[in-house]
């Protein structure tokens, strides 16, 4: 019998071991505290070495000797050190205290090494803390169900949502149904049984009411595992999606408040529109009426009064028609700008070169008994709108031939050039000019570059074409030099 | 042709556009007899009220107190009474929309009537010419 336990102490893994009371001087070792001790001598080598010597403590040395008690018994004492080259060591340590009359005190211990068990569910606490704090980050619960045996587990996070945690409540299936909201506690219900009945996972966004009476906005997921054709398990993911839900609702709102003001801004817009053109379509009536009356009267005067009239006066009655019709003229061009302005073109492939020739047949009239060399090049075609165009070139033109009325030997020139891969459309003369540095002044509305008493004009043909270009989607600009002429190049953005 | 068949009727409602339009009906030697109303409903009045005759020709202005001139243009086109009179739009209007109205209604002529007095003068002679003296029957005219 005594060869049996012998035959144990040496066999096991367990430390089984004596030592002196006062000093821990061991008195007897087997190999399972040697292999704990993580050295390799033989046991007889560590009699007469104190513990102190073949460990390192972590913990007060005193701490299994206070651990005893009355009877001098320690049962289950589990403590941690290092071994000599420094591993982490944990034991469960037993023994009892016994009066030996050669060695006097002497504990006789059994130590076993759990450090691979404690080492486990230390990282299992760490990647469940890991993962609470995850999911609180997150603001993502989880939960899981074992419908075989009516289990439900929660996540620290699922609590935190519910306002609730493990002291305070227990989930079940029942009790946590009832945390929905009157309307969704039906929704969630149907999910659940239909999960547990049917395999069938849900996704689902859902009032509840937390344990504290706050109403929020949950999503619950859910995965099922079905094993042979019974669900054992549903788990799923939950989280508060108030915040989500409220940034939802109010840019729905925002939305909504936007599209409206879009709605009343347009419908404000065509009341304004509405109402230039009807200013419009009076001023383009109204205006010209009275002119009218002031340049037909005139006339009649001229034609049928003449006698009752000196020279002087006649003259006068001249220059009351030259203002009418000038008045005439500035009208039209103002409602047409008005018109540009209104109306977006109406673009198709077109042939610049009958856009040319239209204009040089309106200006027919101002080329009658001069002596103008003009210099037609073929132009490539464009997307535009040919009447819009037309004016473009009928204007451009005009101010060419205005520009170079008092020159001799007038030279004005139509044709293009490739800019960027780009046709660029130019009219060049070698009329009055203008000086450049007063070059962004030539397309704007009323702005004049030349005294009305040498060339006449009110300052509108030009912003026409500036606003044709541009509403074709091209650019407009001029080089020039007072008394050397002019060169106007435009650009059209569709251009093919 | 009676004198009836020659009348002009013209619809206008500002009195020196009319007198100038006359002035120069007359210097242009137009002499046929020309019935003037004052806005659309006298026009109306004249053309539908029953015992009054048919004009050879309608000279129309568009912006008319009461009854607007393109009402009348519709009036005047949609009635089988009237349908064949040529009517000449006559106004100071150039907007389009004014004369994709006036010709989708019918209107045989449109002209804007110009600040220079020679071109309105020129118009209204060409008009007054060629509706009362080169149409020798109404029906005769699309």
């Amino acid at each position: 019998m005594t060869d049996f336990y012998q035959r144990m102490i040496d066999f096991t893994r367990d430390g089984v071991y004596r030592y002196r009371y006062d000093d821990g001087t061991l008195l007897a070792a087997n190999r399972g505290l040697v292999r704990i001790l993580g050295l390799s001598c033989e046991p007889s080598e560590l009699l007469g070495k104190r513990l102190r010597d073949v460990m390192v403590y972590t913990e007060p040395e005193g701490t299994v000797r206070r651990a005893a008690s009355a009877t001098g018994e320690i049962h289950g004492l589990e403590y941690h050190f290092k071994t000599l080259s420094g591993k982490d060591r944990w034991v469960v340590h037993d023994s009892f205290l016994v009066h030996d009359p050669r060695d006097g005190e002497v504990v006789e211990a059994i130590v076993k090494d759990v450090t691979s068990h404690k080492l486990a569910v230390e990282a299992l606490r760490r990647t469940s803390q890991l993962l609470d704090a995850a999911q609180a980050t997150a603001g993502v619960g989880g939960w899981e169900l074992d419908p075989v045996a009516g289990k439900l587990y929660w996540t620290a996070e699922t609590y935190r949502i519910h306002d609730t945690s493990p002291e305070e409540y227990q989930p079940e299936v029942e009790s946590a149904i009832a945390f929905y909201a009157p309307e969704s506690e039906p929704i969630i219900r149907a999910a659940v049984q239909e999960a547990i009945v049917g395999g069938t996972p849900f996704d689902l966004e859902l009032e509840l009411v937390t344990a504290k009476g706050r109403r929020i906005w949950a999503h619950a997921t859910s995965r099922v595992t079905v094993e042979n054709g019974r669900t054992v398990k549903v788990t799923g993911a939950f989280q508060d999606i108030t915040e989500r839900r409220r940034a939802a609702d109010e840019l729905r709102r925002l939305n909504a408040d936007l599209e409206e003001r879009v709605r009343e801004r347009t419908a404000q817009l065509e009341i304004a529109n509405h109402d230039l053109e009807a200013f419009a379509y009076s001023v383009s009536h109204d205006l010209r009426a009275p002119l009218r009356t002031i340049d037909g009267f005139s006339q009649i005067l001229l034609q049928e009064h003449a006698s009752s009239l000196d020279a002087e006066g006649r003259r006068y009655l001249q220059l009351v028609r030259a203002g009418a019709q000038e008045m005439g003229q500035l009208i039209d061009d103002l409602l047409r700008l008005s018109r540009l302005t209104r109306q977006a073109p109406v673009l198709g492939p077109m042939s610049m070169d009958d856009a040319v020739g239209a204009a040089l047949d309106v200006l027919s009239r101002d080329r009658e008994g001069r002596e103008i060399r003009l210099e037609v090049a073929p132009l490539p075609p464009c997307t535009g709108d040919p009447a819009l165009l037309k004016q473009v070139w009928t204007n451009l033109l005009s101010n060419a031939l205005k520009f170079t009325s008092k020159r001799e030997s007038a030279l004005v020139q139509v044709g293009s050039r490739t800019e960027n891969d780009r046709p660029v459309y130019f009219v060049r003369d070698n009329g009055a000019g203008f000086d450049m540095r007063y070059q962004d002044k030539l397309f704007r509305v009323f702005q004049r570059l030349h005294r009305a008493d040498q060339f006449e004009g009110n300052g509108i043909g030009l912003a026409i074409v500036a606003l044709i270009v541009e509403r074709h989607g091209g650019r407009i600009w001029a080089r020039g030099e007072t008394d050397r002429g002019a060169e106007f190049c435009f650009t059209i953005g569709g251009a093919s | 042709m009676t004198d009836r068949s020659l009348e002009i009727l013209l619809v206008e409602d500002n009195p020196r556009d009319e007198e100038l339009t006359l002035h120069s009906l007359r210097r242009h030697n137009v002499t046929n007899k020309i019935h003037v109303v004052r806005d659309g409903q006298e026009a109306l009045d004249y053309l539908f009220g029953g015992e009054t005759s048919t004009p050879r020709v309608i000279l129309l202005d568009l912006k008319l107190p009461k009854v607007d001139g393109l009402d009348v243009l519709r009036r005047v086109k949609g009635d089988d009474r009237t349908r064949d009179i040529p009517v000449v739009v006559l106004t100071s209007s150039r907007e389009e929309r004014d004369l994709a109205e006036a010709y989708k209604l019918g209107v045989n002529s449109y002209v804007v009537k110009p600040v220079n007095f020679e071109r309105f003068a020129d118009a209204v002679r060409q008009l007054g010419l060629y509706w009362l003296l080169l149409n020798e029957a109404p029906t005769s005219v699309k």
